[in-house]
């Protein structure tokens, strides 16, 4: 197939439907186990894969932002760099669901994205338009590192219905 | 745990993403390439970036953009594509390259202030003279990948925008008759 080169060549039949042999193997006849030794080497180290250190996040306390339907409920986010090297870190939303059985996808305002260098914090502003349909309450969900292992940190999302001043 | 910080990012271990720690991690895949197919390179960072697509479909965003992507074009002409040539198959067989991962320690790479004491103790790397030079050589600098990825990465982001700028997806979704979690969650 197109897209394995590599095992097309080995595929592909001759004229009369056999395997052409190949120039190596007309003048090595050991050269299949060595081939297949190599195949087989191949991927075993493709399966183990290279190794990428990755990072791991570890929630130190929930996420409590607040606002009002129609309007936006905006709080900040402490990430703090324990690694030995700069890390970029990019914060998602996940849906979000009240105690009425709701479900929000919350739209933020601005991308939530962090470069902390090594050993230092950075202050990331998480805001959230929040839809005027949304029935007032608290709204419980998570804020993910993709690529990331570990714990996705707690956010809640406290919405309040807009006061309307009766002044007559 | 530190009470000045909601999130703290950490290594599995004080040294686990050091800068020698993220300069093997590149050596490693510098040093595979030379015994793997291009195939097999190629679908393992397709499988990649599709295990990246299921991840990110868990986010608020993500989900967002994945149900407004079954409402277009997008969904059923690369399904067609997807069966017709083979590829779900052919791409599901790879392993999952740890792309996000990889992009991440190339940056941290990148953003290092001890680059250069860690490189030095390290064996240049010739080039490979597998097949030759196919072509003659254009000049290829680190700059010009970075922006290239950056370039490549917005033209992407503007057209799924764009795609699915007309397509509607509710924001809030009521709980269903016995369904307190709603159709999102399910």
């Amino acid at each position: 197939m197109w897209y394995n080169s590599a095992v097309a060549v080995r595929l592909v039949p001759g004229a009369n439907g056999e395997q052409p042999p190949s120039r190596r193997e007309e003048n090595d006849p050991t050269s299949a186990p060595v081939d297949e030794l190599t195949s087989w080497l191949r991927d075993l180290l493709w399966a183990l894969g290279p190794v990428a250190p990755g990072i791991q996040v570890t929630p130190c306390r929930i996420v409590t932002i607040s606002g009002e339907v129609g309007a936006i409920a905006a709080g900040s986010v402490t990430v703090h760099n324990r690694q030995r090297s700069a890390v970029a870190a990019r914060l998602s939303v996940t849906p979000l669901r009240g105690d009425s059985g709701h479900t929000w996808l919350p739209l933020t305002v601005d991308d939530v994205d962090v470069v902390v260098p090594a050993g230092e914090q950075r202050t990331a502003e998480l805001a959230v338009f929040v839809p005027p349909n949304l029935p007032a309450g608290v709204y419980r969900g998570g804020i993910v590192v993709l690529g990331a292992v570990g714990d996705d940190l707690e956010l809640h999302v406290d919405v309040s219905a807009v006061e309307v001043n009766d002044e007559r | 745990m530190s009470g000045d910080a909601d999130l703290e990012l950490v290594g599995s271990s004080a040294d686990a993403r050091d800068v020698d720690a993220l300069l093997a991690s590149l050596l490693a895949r510098l040093r595979t390439l030379s015994v793997i197919s291009g195939s097999q390179a190629l679908g393992s960072i397709v499988a990649g970036l599709g295990r990246l697509g299921r991840e990110a479909s868990r986010t608020a965003d993500g989900s967002r953009l994945r149900e407004a992507l079954r409402s277009t074009r997008v969904a059923s002409n690369g399904e067609a594509l997807w069966s017709r040539l083979g590829m779900d198959a052919a791409w599901s067989a790879f392993p999952p390259s740890p792309v996000l991962e990889e992009l991440r320690n190339d940056l941290g790479l990148l953003l290092a202030n001890d680059l250069e004491a860690a490189l030095a103790d390290v064996d240049l790397i010739e080039p490979s003279d597998g097949l030759g030079p196919l072509r003659e050589p254009e000049p290829l600098e680190c700059i010009d990948l970075v922006v290239g990825m950056w370039a490549y990465s917005k033209e992407i982001v503007a057209a799924i925008d764009t795609i699915t700028a007309q397509a509607s997806v509710p924001e809030v979704t009521p709980p269903s008759n016995g369904d307190p979690a709603g159709p999102v969650l399910r």
